[in-house]
C-alpha cells in the first residue's frame, strides 16, 4: 500500500527545508536519499549502531526508527551542519581529527552528534566515563573507543576554556 | 536496507482526536516508534494506519496529583525524561533507575513510559527477519503455527522485556487507556495477561494516557536489577523489582510489607507470592534476602526464548535479587 | 635517523573528511538510471534445488532476473579452488547460499520481488558440526570432509613424549567463529557496457582480487575490467574475498539490466551470508620437563571451513605455523586440517588463523605452568626464542630478537608481581564474590604472506611525478581505517625528501594503479611501503640521472624538485618510479615439507590483562589491559596504537562477547541486537606500548594490523584462571559458558 506524499516542513541545519515524503520514509531515508545528506550513516536498520544518530531540536536521536512526518516544523541537525555551525569545523571533530578518533570513518558521524549533544547539555569539561555513557548507543569496531573518549574530553576542556 | 511497509500517518494534537483516527480499521497507535519501527521493518505488523502521538502535549506531563496521592506521568514522557525528572526521581527511585536502563541513551531520549510499558513481547524465533522466520515456517506470534520455544505448546511464551513494568507493578501502578468510548484506569497489575501474541487487555482502539503511580504513604525502600551482556543497548535477560515497605525509616525496621515482581520471563511479568515470612523481619536481615531468593528461584521459571540459556538466567534471578536487597540494605 | 615524516602522528590524510561526513561510502553514490539489486538466498543448509519459481503479483518483466544460466563466464568464485558457485545450480551446499538476482529500478519493488521467489527445494542431509564431519558419515566434500591437510614435524615427538623424566600435559581449546562487525555493510556499484567493459565501485580490501574474479566470469581482457575502492567503512578481512562474489552479482545484473546496479547488503543479509572467522578445535599435548622447559609438542588444529573451501588452506597454514608460539622445543609435531561443513564458508578475519592457535598454545602454557607450581610469566620467558634458534617450522631467527625485554616491559607496565600477589591475598581473605586475577601470553605474528605467497604475488607499486611537482602514490593497498592513506605517504614524502603536502594518495582504480596486492597479512606498511619506497628512490634516480636533481637522499627543495620535474616531463610523456617485490635474500620455504622461513618478519608481543570475576554470575571484568609489542620502526605511533586499541577491543568481544550461534547451519542472532560487539561502557581502557625496534631506530617496519587479536583472549581467560582456579578452554566464554566451568571447578 502506498499512501500520498505529503509536503514535510522542517528545518535542516539551520535552513528552512519543505520536501515531499512518502509517510513511511524514516528519517534517514529523507535525508540520505532525498536531501543528499550522506553524512549520516545506515549500519543496522534498527536502533543497535548509532551510526544514523542526528539531533532533534539539539537531542541526539535515531533517523532510522524516525518517521520523517515526525520532524514536522522541528529542527534537524546532521554531521554536516555540526561544521556549519562552527563555521566549518567543529572543535569536537577537529578533536576527532587530531586524535585519531575516526578510523574508517562510518560511526563517526553518529558518534559526534551524540558527543555534541553531551558537551552542549554540560557546557563543561567531561569525564572519560561520562563519555563512556553518553556514547553507550554507537558502536565503533575500530578504536577500541580509546580515541574517541580522549578527543570528547579534550574537546569538552578546549570549548570549557573562557 | 531494511524498509518500513506502506502505511499512511496521521499526527494528531490531543487524546480525543487521537482516539477518533485509532477507531479506524488497520490504525495502530505508535509513539517513540523504537520498538514498533524495528517490528514493522521485520513485517511483524502490517498496520495501514500509524497514529503519531508525538504531538499530543497531554502525554507529556509530569504532576503530583495531591488529592489522588499520585504521581501521574504522561505515556508520552520520554526515558530519558522519566529517569532524569526530580519528581520521579524523589518519590521513585526504583522508576528512575529502570527507566534510566532502558536499552541505550539514543533509545531512551525517544523511547516513551508509555511505549516501554507497552513494549511487546519478544522471542528469539520472532524477533528476526521474515525471510529467516520463514525458513523455521513462522510460529505462533508470527506467520506459523506452532511454537519452537515449548515444542507441543498452543500458547505463546514470548517475553514481556519492558524494563519499567516490573517496578510500575511493584509500586502498584495503574494506568488509565483512553478511547471514543470513554476512559478507564487499571492496574498494570491486571493489565497483562499470558498470551505473547496479546500480551495487555489494551484494546486496539485504546490509547494508554498516562500511569498514575501512588506516592509513597510511610517509609520505603525499592530496588531495580537488571542484567544483561553488555551494559548497554540490550534487553533485559534478568529483570527484578522489589518494594519494601518499613515501620520506620531505617533498613534496620521492621517490613510491613513486600512486592517482588520478575519480567522476561512468559509473556507476562510475576509477582512473587508467599512472601508472609519476612513480614516483621528487619530488611537488614540476610535471612531476609535468603528468603525472598529462594521464593523468587522457586516461582520464576525464565524459558529459551530470549537470548542465553534459561537454566543460568535461573540462578541469576536469585542472586540479583539477593544483590539487590543487599544493596538497598548497605545505602542505608 | 633524518628528521622526516616517518616516526611521526601526522594526522590522517582523509580525517577531515570523515570528520565532516564528507566522505562517500559506496551507499552514498548514485550513478544515473542505476537499478537496485536484491539476492535471493537459501533458506535451508543442503538441498538440492529443484526449480525456482516467480510468484504472483509482481511485475516480473520489469525486472532483470539472472540464475546461473545467464552468466557470461563460468559459475564459479575465483579463489584457490573452483568449488563455490556464484550461484548455487543444483545442489544448495549451505544457508544463505545465492541463488537467485534480481534487479529494478525501485528499491522497494526489488525487495517484493525477492519475497516473492519460492524455491523448490529437496532437503539432504547437512553437517551442521566439526564432530559430524570429522565422523563422515555425510560427506559433503571430496571423500572425507577435508579440505586441505598440512603435517609438519622436527625432532623425535612420539620418543620425546614418553621419556619418563617429562611430565606430559595434555589439552583441548575451541574458539567460536566470530562475525567482523564492520559497521558499514558490504556493498557495489557495477556498470556494464558491451564495448568498454565492466566497471565496479565497491566496498573492499582487495581490488585485483574483485578484479581477476570479474575478468574470469565476463572472459575480457583486463584493461575492459575496471575495480574502484570507494570509501569502505572497516573490512577486517570480512571485505577480503566476499566483495568478489558481490561485485560479480552487480555486475551481471547491470549487464542484464542494461543499467548500472547498485547491490547493498542489510545488516541481516551481512551476517548471515559473508564470511567469519574459522571456528577451531585445538589438542596439545605436551612434553615438559618439571623446570619448565618445553621438550615436545604434539598439536593437532581443526578448523571449519565451511560449506566452500574460498580461503581455508591459507588460513589452516598461517594457523599451524603459529601454532607453536614464539618458544624454543626440540620436537614439534603439527597436523592442521581444514574441515568442510553444512556452514556458510567460513574467511578472512584479522589474523587469519593465528588468532585461533595462539589461543589455543597460551592456555595450554597456563595449564602446564599451574600443573607445575610456575610462575605463567616465568614458564614462557624460559622458553622464549633466542636470536639463531628455530620456529617450529625450522624458520631460524636472524633479527636480534630480546622477546624477554618485551614481556619484562608488559609485566612492569602491568605491575605483574605486585598484582599478582595482591589478588592472590585478595582472594584468600575475601569472604565476598569476587575474584582478581592477572594473566599474560606472549605471541608473535608474522608479516605479509605466508610461505611463498610474496613472491607468487609479486607485487608492483609506482610513485608518479606530477607537472606541479607533487608526487602521486599509485598502489592497489587500499584504506579501509587502518591508516593506509597517511603511512604510504609519511614513507613517500621522506623517500623523496619532500613535505608531505607534496604527496598525494589517489583512490585504488585497477584502471590507474598496478597491483600491489591485497590489504591483508598485515602486509601493507611492511611490503607495499617498501615498494613504494624503493619506487620514489628510483624516481629520484631518474631526476639524477637526467642531470636535474643533485646526489644524495636527504630533503629537496621544492622548488628544485618542481622545476627538475618540469623539465623531464619536457622530453618525456610520464615520470614514474616503480618498484616489484623482492624476497629479501636467504629465505625459503618449502611447502611441501611445510617447513622453511614462513614470514619474512615476525611483531614480538607480550599483553597483560587484569580482571575481576565475579564468582557468583560468572561475569568477567577487564580493569586494565596492558599491550606492548616490537614492531620495528613505528611509522605513526597515534594510528599504530589506534590499530592496537581497536584489535585489542575487538579480541575482548571475541573472548567475553560475541557468540555466533549456528542452528541447524543457520545463523541464528544475526543482527547486532543479538551478536553483540563490545559498547564503550564494555571495553576498557587500553594501555600500549611501542619497543624500540630490535634492529635499532633505523629498523624497517613491521606488519601490526593483526597482532592485537592473537593475545588478548588467552590473556584473559588466563587471568580468569588466575582469579579463580578454574580452568576455561573454550571462547566465546559469556557468563552461562564461565558459570558452568566454575560449577566444573568445584566439584
Amino acid at each position: 500500500m502506498t499512501a500520498p506524499v505529503r509536503l514535510l516542513q522542517c528545518t535542516v541545519n539551520g535552513r528552512a527545508t519543505a520536501v515531499a515524503v512518502a509517510p513511511h520514509r524514516t528519517l534517514l531515508e529523507v535525508l540520505r536519499y532525498q536531501l543528499d545528506l550522506i553524512g549520516s550513516k545506515q549500519g543496522c536498520d534498527k536502533g543497535d549502531c548509532g551510526a544514523c544518530t542526528v539531533q532533534v531540536d539539539g537531542v541526539p536521536k535515531l533517523a532510522c526508527l524516525t518517521l520523517a512526518v515526525a520532524v514536522e516544523g522541528r529542527e534537524v541537525t546532521t554531521v554536516e551542519g555540526l561544521g556549519e555551525r562552527a563555521g566549518g569545523c567543529h572543535p569536537l571533530q577537529d578533536a576527532f581529527d587530531r586524535h585519531d578518533a575516526a578510523q574508517c570513518g562510518f560511526c563517526t558521524p553518529g558518534i559526534l552528534m551524540a558527543a555534541d549533544a553531551l558537551l552542549r547539555r554540560v557546557q563543561r569539561p567531561v569525564t572519560p566515563d561520562e563519555v563512556r555513557a553518553a556514547l553507550a548507543g554507537n558502536l565503533c569496531r575500530c578504536t577500541g573507543y580509546t580515541k574517541i573518549i580522549d578527543a570528547v574530553v579534550d574537546a569538552s576542556r578546549r570549548l570549557s576554556q573562557p | 536496507m531494511l524498509r518500513l511497509p506502506g502505511f499512511e500517518v496521521a499526527t494528531p494534537r490531543t487524546i480525543d482526536e487521537a482516539a477518533t483516527l485509532l477507531a479506524r480499521p488497520g490504525a495502530r497507535v505508535v509513539a517513540g516508534g523504537t520498538d514498533l519501527l524495528p517490528n514493522l521493518k521485520h513485517r511483524l505488523e502490517q498496520p495501514s494506519l500509524l497514529v503519531s502521538l508525538a504531538a499530543v502535549r497531554e502525554l507529556g506531563e509530569v504532576v503530583v496529583d495531591a488529592r489522588a496521592g499520585v504521581l501521574r506521568i504522561g505515556a508520552g514522557v520520554t526515558l530519558t525524561a522519566v529517569s532524569e525528572h526530580p519528581l520521579v526521581r524523589e518519590h521513585l527511585p526504583s522508576l528512575a533507575d529502570a527507566a534510566g536502563r532502558v536499552a541505550s541513551p539514543l533509545i531512551r531520549n525517544m523511547g516513551t513510559l508509555g511505549g516501554n510499558v507497552n513494549l511487546d513481547t519478544r522471542c528469539r524465533y520472532v524477533n528476526q527477519t521474515a525471510f529467516w522466520r520463514s525458513a523455521i515456517g513462522g510460529c505462533l506470534k508470527s506467520e506459523g503455527n506452532v511454537c519452537h520455544v515449548v515444542p507441543g505448546g498452543r500458547n505463546c511464551v514470548a517475553a514481556m522485556s519492558s524494563d519499567c513494568v516490573p517496578v510500575l507493578i511493584s509500586l502498584e501502578a495503574a494506568a488509565v487507556l483512553r478511547s471514543t468510548a470513554g476512559g478507564r484506569e487499571l492496574p498494570l497489575a491486571e493489565y497483562f495477561q499470558a498470551d505473547g501474541r496479546e500480551h495487555t487487555v489494551r484494546r486496539p482502539d485504546e490509547i494508554m494516557a498516562e500511569i498514575r503511580v501512588p506516592l509513597p504513604t510511610g517509609p520505603r525502600r525499592c530496588a531495580y536489577s537488571k542484567w544483561s551482556v553488555r551494559k548497554s543497548i540490550d534487553f533485559p535477560l534478568v529483570s527484578i523489582a522489589l518494594r519494601f515497605d518499613l515501620a520506620a525509616d531505617a533498613v534496620d525496621a521492621a517490613i510491613t510489607a513486600v512486592r517482588v515482581v520478575v519480567g522476561v520471563l512468559g509473556s507476562r511479568p510475576r509477582e512473587v507470592t508467599q512472601l508472609d515470612a519476612v513480614i516483621g523481619q528487619p530488611l537488614s536481615d540476610p535471612k531476609v534476602a535468603e528468603a525472598i531468593a529462594a521464593r523468587v528461584h522457586a516461582q520464576c521459571k525464565p524459558l529459551e526464548n530470549v537470548p542465553y540459556e534459561a537454566p543460568y538466567r535461573r540462578e541469576m534471578l536469585a542472586v540479583h535479587t539477593r544483590r539487590a536487597i543487599a544493596r538497598l540494605v548497605a545505602e542505608g | 635517523m633524518q628528521d622526516g615524516f616517518v616516526g611521526r602522528s601526522v594526522p590522517r590524510r582523509e580525517g577531515h573528511d570523515k570528520v565532516t561526513g564528507a566522505t562517500a561510502y559506496v551507499d552514498d553514490l548514485s550513478l544515473p538510471g542505476m537499478w537496485h539489486g536484491v539476492t535471493v538466498r537459501s533458506p535451508v543448509a543442503r538441498a538440492r534445488l529443484l526449480g525456482v519459481e516467480l510468484g504472483e503479483g509482481v511485475p516480473w518483466h520489469e525486472f532483470a532476473i539472472v540464475g546461473p544460466d545467464d552468466l557470461p563466464g563460468p559459475n564459479v568464485v575465483k579463489l584457490i579452488d573452483t568449488d563455490q558457485p556464484l550461484l548455487a545450480a543444483d545442489e544448495i551446499r549451505h544457508c544463505d547460499e545465492p541463488v537467485l538476482l534480481l534487479a529494478h529500478p525501485d528499491r522497494a519493488m526489488a525487495e517484493r520481488g525477492r519475497a516473492a521467489v519460492r524455491l523448490r527445494l529437496e532437503p539432504l542431509p547437512a553437517v551442521t558440526s566439526l564432530d559430524d564431519a570429522l565422523r563422515g558419515d555425510v560427506v559433503v566434500w571430496g571423500r572425507d570432509n577435508v579440505f586441505r591437510e598440512y603435517r609438519t614435524a622436527k625432532g623425535d615427538v612420539d620418543a620425546a613424549l614418553a621419556d619418563p623424566d617429562v611430565v606430559v600435559v595434555e589439552g583441548v581449546y575451541e574458539t567460536g567463529a566470530q562475525e567482523q562487525m564492520y559497521i558499514e555493510p558490504q556493498g557495489m556499484i557495477a556498470q556494464f557496457d558491451a564495448e568498454r567493459g565492466v566497471t565496479v565501485r565497491g566496498s573492499l580490501q582487495c581490488p585485483y582480487y574483485v578484479h581477476a574474479a570479474l575478468v574470469a566470469l565476463f572472459q575480457l581482457p583486463p584493461q575492459q575490467v575496471r575495480v574502484i575502492q570507494t570509501a569502505t567503512g572497516g573490512g577486517f578481512g570480512g571485505k577480503e574475498e566476499y566483495p568478489s562474489v558481490i561485485a560479480a552479482h552487480a555486475a551481471v545484473l547491470a549487464r542484464k539490466a542494461g543499467h548500472p546496479v547498485k547491490l547493498i547488503y542489510d545488516r541481516v543479509e551481512d551476517v548471515r551470508a559473508t564470511t567469519k572467522r574459522h571456528p577451531s578445535r585445538t589438542h596439545h599435548r605436551t612434553a615438559v620437563r618439571r623446570d619448565g622447559t618445553l621438550v615436545a609438542m604434539d598439536i593437532d588444529f581443526i578448523i571449519d571451513g565451511g560449506a566452500y573451501l574460498t580461503l581455508s588452506p591459507v588460513v589452516l597454514s598461517r594457523g599451524a605455523i603459529h601454532s607453536a608460539g614464539p618458544y624454543r622445543c626440540e620436537h614439534v609435531r603439527i597436523r592442521a586440517r581444514a574441515i568442510a561443513t553444512s556452514h556458510p564458508p567460513h574467511g578472512a578475519f584479522r589474523g587469519f588463523g593465528a588468532p585461533q592457535s595462539v589461543f589455543a598454545l597460551e592456555r595450554h602454557l597456563d595449564v602446564i605452568a599451574a600443573r607445575l607450581g610456575l610462575d605463567p610469566a616465568a614458564l614462557r620467558r624460559k622458553n622464549l626464542l633466542q636470536p639463531g634458534e628455530q620456529t617450529a617450522v625450522g624458520q631460524v631467527v636472524r633479527e636480534p630478537i630480546a622477546l624477554d625485554r618485551v614481556l619484562d616491559r608488559a609485566l612492569a607496565l602491568s605491575h605483574w608481581h605486585e598484582r599478582r600477589a595482591a589478588h592472590e591475598a585478595f582472594n584468600r581473605s575475601t569472604d565476598g564474590p569476587l575474584r582478581r586475577g592477572i594473566g599474560v601470553a606472549t605471541f608473535m605474528h608474522g608479516a605479509g604472506f605466508t610461505g611463498a605467497g610474496e613472491v607468487h604475488l609479486a607485487s608492483v607499486a609506482q610513485v608518479q611525478a606530477e607537472r606541479d611537482g607533487t608526487l602521486t602514490v599509485l598502489a592497489a593497498s587500499t584504506e579501509i581505517g587502518q591508516g593506509t592513506n597517511t603511512v604510504f605517504a609519511q614513507i613517500v614524502a621522506d623517500a623523496a625528501g619532500l613535505p608531505l603536502s607534496r604527496v598525494r594518495v589517489g583512490q585504488p582504480d585497477t584502471a590507474v594503479v598496478p597491483d600491489s596486492g591485497p590489504t591483508v597479512a598485515s602486509r601493507t606498511t611492511m611490503v607495499v611501503g617498501t615498494l613504494l619506497r624503493r619506487a620514489t628512490a628510483s624516481l629520484r634516480q631518474t631526476l639524477r640521472d637526467a642531470g636535474l636533481l643533485p646526489a644524495g637522499t636527504g630533503p629537496v627543495d621544492p622548488e628544485v624538485f618542481t622545476q627538475a620535474v618540469a623539465r623531464y616531463l619536457a622530453d618525456h610523456e610520464q615520470l614514474r618510479g616503480e618498484a616489484r617485490y623482492e624476497p629479501p635474500p636467504g629465505i625459503a620455504w618449502d611447502e611441501k615439507a611445510f617447513r622453511g622461513d614462513a614470514y619474512a618478519s615476525y611483531a614480538w608481543a607480550a599483553y597483560v590483562a587484569d580482571v575481576t570475576v565475579d564468582l557468583r554470575t560468572a561475569e568477567v571484568r577487564v580493569d586494565d589491559f596492558v599491550a606492548v609489542q616490537e614492531v620495528g620502526r613505528v611509522v605513526n605511533p597515534v594510528l599504530a596504537a589506534g590499530q592496537i586499541e581497536g584489535g585489542v577491543a575487538q579480541a575482548i568481544g571475541w573472548a567475553l562477547f560475541e557468540q555466533v550461534v549456528y542452528r541447524d547451519g543457520r545463523v541464528a542472532n544475526p543482527q547486532m541486537t543479538n551478536y553483540i560487539i563490545p559498547t564503550a561502557v564494555d571495553t576498557p581502557p587500553i594501555r600500549v606500548e611501542f619497543m624500540p625496534p630490535f634492529l635499532g631506530d633505523d629498523a624497517p617496519s613491521k606488519g601490526i594490523g593483526e597482532l592485537p587479536m592473537d593475545g588478548p583472549a588467552p590473556a584473559i581467560l588466563a587471568a580468569v584462571q588466575h582469579a579463580t582456579g578454574a580452568v576455561p578452554t573454550a571462547i566465546p566464554m559469556l557468563p552461562e559458558q564461565l558459570a558452568q566451568v566454575l560449577q566444573e571447578a568445584q566439584s
